[in-house]
């Protein structure tokens, strides 16, 4: 005769409100003779009883035959279902799989993690992870199986690059059962995780942010110089392209090339004016007229050349307009860079132009074209 | 679980929270210093009538002012409702051509008026002057009678617009008498403006 | 306690939350507010009566004050071809609408060039108007503050077309707001200030 379990122990601490009215039993009673035809003391159970262990009943947690189950359903766990044990779950009595309680068993406190990372029974199984008893997707754990490394712990998401359980493994240049670039199958050995995992107790070795990346530090110098270099013509001309500050320069009186055209100064002298009826045009004696002789070599009428502004420079680099309001009512010309259009259409044209400074000496004539800009014709005039 | 509800509702308030007290600063910083106008005013230069003040591009002296009741010019007499105001200055450019396109009068109650365009003007409009060739002539301004009786300032700048960041020379002239505003505005006699003039 | 049924249901409220995404409780507020209106007629603009839309309306002489100008329409006029008002094509007509105009801003202003709107004349070849002033019909300068000008606005009207005997005229006011972009002031979003019959007075023969 087996001594029966102590009371408590396998038992539910309280019997569930809804089943049938059984206050704990505090001891078995006597077994009853067996009947015919039942199996004999000493004799296992048939096989077929379900739940039933294979040996005997001691420590169990079930009744014996003839006493009355011990709760409705083992539903006093939570967990358990009250009608027969679903695939994958422990028979009663068996040890549950890893990390998961037997019945009896108290489960492990909420704070604590499961092992392995399986929720408590009842709690819903982290997204992609088999109900219990379902195969496992390809490549991961088996409960109670160690994680291979490199895979995230059930619960944990998946890191970047890595399917999810059950997805397939993406596509790659590669043929199938080949493991793309930094992928690798459950155990396969020696293939590179596309990130690590330091396996427990060892010292962290990943390389620092610095090795990882010095190739892009490296690069943002001619990246930069690439992004900026379709643009430069316009940044140059937006940025200095509008001011005369490059001379075209030649000798004294001599030609200079300049817009599609030749110009030259041959005379740059101050000069007295007539007003329209033939009278002195005089300004204030501090104020200086002068007159400067430009000749144009031109082929026909539309170089760019014959669309240009003729500047005076002083000493000081002060510049003057040619023909200002200052001389209206004066008998002069206007200066004008078109060829005249009465006179030949193929030789060289001159043109004067008349300025008024104050105080000062002229050094030169500037032409200026606005689409040649920064260039400029810098002339001066003959020795 | 209702702990866990009451979290996440509290969380998302906090959040919406933090997102109005964000948008609020924000506008509030943004509208602190509204004026775009203010930040970029211009770097007034102030000046006494007859003192020569060197501006950016240039150098003004405002010489005097008059007023009248009738401007003739091109054959045409021009009537105001208000009072004709009449600034004789003198002027000339630094280093390159430049033309002071921007003259406005200031009343004390801080209105501009701009210098008339029913007549020819000296300057504004965009004359230009020559380096060293000093030009002088007079400006006309049509106000109303109020604001010829205050303290009156002759703004002028380079560009047409007003010279945001740039020099503008300020000259403020006394109040005129309410005698000579009187004379002024009954005055009969056509006030014919000094045409620019090239000085030694 | 039957676990399996609480945890059911643990799922089943878990799942509902995942459903209720924000975009489809907006498309819910959504179509609950377009069911509500159906009994108010939907959700187009409430139909408008008014054949004035809201605008009010005022007299010839009367003062309609606000920005950048107060303005009194004087009359209307019909002008021809002349000295010092040449049409583009021989024959064409001038529509004109005679106001004083006052500035309200503190500075000088031009800003009147979009200040009528005529309906009930045809043929108008430009809607921007030629402006002077009716002194010297020169043409118009910036007005002062403080200064109130009579000023005349004309439209250059096809010979062809029906000679009109009033026009209805709106004026435009503005508002003194910064720019959204540049965040300095001045006068924008023109709205309908006040509408107005004009007779025109036909004084091509004057």
């Amino acid at each position: 005769m087996t001594t029966p379990p102590p009371p408590g122990m396998g038992w539910p601490p309280h019997p569930p409100a809804d089943s049938q009215a059984e206050p704990e039993v505090t001891a078995p009673r006597q077994p009853a003779q067996p009947q015919p035809g039942q199996p004999q003391l000493g004799q296992p159970p048939a096989p077929s009883a379900a739940g039933f262990p294979a040996g005997g009943y001691a420590g169990s947690g079930y009744a014996a035959p003839g006493y009355p189950p011990a709760a409705a359903s083992p539903a006093g766990h939570p967990g358990y279902p009250s009608t027969g044990v679903p695939a994958g779950y422990p028979a009663p009595g068996q040890p549950g799989p890893g990390g998961y309680p037997a019945p009896g068993r108290p489960a492990p406190q909420p704070a604590q993690p499961m092992p392995g990372g399986y929720p408590m029974p009842g709690q819903s199984i982290p997204a992609g992870y088999p109900m219990p008893g379902q195969p496992v997707p390809g490549g991961y754990p088996v409960p109670g199986q160690p994680v291979p490394g490199g895979y995230p712990v059930p619960g944990q998401p998946v890191p970047p690059g890595y399917p999810a359980p059950g997805q397939p493994i993406p596509a790659g240049p590669l043929a199938p059962g080949l493991a793309p670039q930094g992928y690798r199958f459950p155990g396969a050995p020696d293939s590179v995780a596309p990130f690590m995992v330091a396996p427990p107790g060892a010292t962290r070795r990943t390389p620092g942010w610095w090795r990882r990346n010095w190739w892009g530090l490296l690069a943002v110098l001619p990246l930069f110089a690439l992004a900026v270099a379709p643009d430069w013509s316009e940044i140059e001309s937006r940025w200095g392209g509008h001011e005369p500050t490059q001379p075209v320069a030649g000798a004294h009186g001599q030609w200079v090339t300049y817009a599609g055209g030749k110009v030259r100064l041959t005379k740059l002298a101050e000069a007295t004016l007539t007003d329209y009826g033939g009278k002195p045009f005089t300004l204030p004696d501090d104020v200086q007229i002068w007159q400067a002789t430009l000749e144009f070599d031109v082929v026909g009428d539309d170089a760019d050349l014959n669309g240009c502004n003729i500047i005076l420079e002083d000493e000081r680099g002060r510049t003057y307009d040619s023909n200002p309001p200052d001389l209206s009512g004066a008998d002069i010309d206007y200066a004008s860079c078109l060829r005249p259009t009465l006179g030949p259409k193929d030789k060289p044209f001159s043109t004067v132009a008349t300025f008024v400074t104050g105080g000062t000496q002229a050094r030169g004539v500037r032409i200026i074209v606005g689409t040649e800009t920064p260039r400029y014709a810098w002339l001066t005039p003959p020795d | 679980m209702s702990g866990r509800v009451l979290r996440r509702i509290g969380s998302w308030l906090l959040a919406a929270v933090s997102l109005l007290a964000v948008i609020n600063l924000g506008a509030r910083v943004q509208s602190f210093d509204d004026s775009q106008d203010k930040r970029t005013r211009a770097f007034e230069i102030d000046a006494e009538p007859g003192e020569e003040v060197r501006a950016r591009t240039f150098i003004a002296t405002v010489l005097s002012v008059r007023g009248a009741h009738i401007i003739a010019d091109k054959g045409l007499n021009h009537e105001t409702s208000g009072v004709w105001l009449i600034v004789k200055m003198r002027a000339t450019s630094i280093k390159e051509p430049t033309s002071i396109a921007y003259a406005v009068l200031r009343d004390d109650r801080g209105r501009l008026f701009s210098a008339s365009g029913r007549v020819r003007q000296a300057f504004d409009g965009g004359r230009p002057l020559q380096p060293g060739v000093r030009v002088q002539g007079e400006i006309a301004f049509e106000i109303p009678r109020d604001a010829a009786e205050g303290d009156l300032t002759v703004m002028l700048g380079e560009a047409h617009f007003y010279p945001a960041l740039d020099s503008l020379v300020a000259v403020t002239f006394d109040r005129p008498t309410p005698a000579e505003v009187e004379q002024w505005v009954t005055d009969p006699k056509a006030a014919v403006l000094d045409q620019p003039t090239v000085q030694s | 306690m039957s676990s399996t049924s609480d945890g059911g249901s643990v799922e089943q409220s878990r799942g509902l939350r995942d459903w209720l995404t924000l975009q489809r409780v907006v498309l819910g507020l959504v179509a609950v507010a377009t069911l509500i209106s159906i009994p108010f007629g939907g959700l187009r603009d409430a139909k408008d009566d008014d054949p004035d839309h809201g605008v009010p309306r005022i007299e010839v002489n009367q003062l309609s004050e606000g920005g950048p100008f107060n303005v009194t329409v004087t009359g209307g006029r019909l002008l021809k071809d002349q000295d010092g008002l040449h049409t583009s094509k021989e024959n064409n007509r001038w529509l004109c609408i005679l106001a004083t105009l006052e500035v309200t801003d503190t500075k000088s202003s031009m800003d009147f060039y979009d200040l009528f709107v005529v309906k009930g004349a045809e043929g108008i070849i430009s809607e921007q108007p030629d402006v002077r002033v009716v002194s010297d019909l020169a043409i118009a300068p910036a007005l002062h503050p403080g200064l109130p000008e009579k000023m005349v606005f004309l439209w250059e009207q096809d010979a062809k077309a029906p000679v009109p005997t009033q026009v209805e005229v709106t004026i435009i006011g503005k508002t003194l707001r910064p720019d959204s972009f540049s965040n300095s002031l001045g006068w924008f979003d023109g709205t309908e200030r006040a509408v107005l019959t004009v007779p025109i007075v036909d004084r091509r023969n004057a």
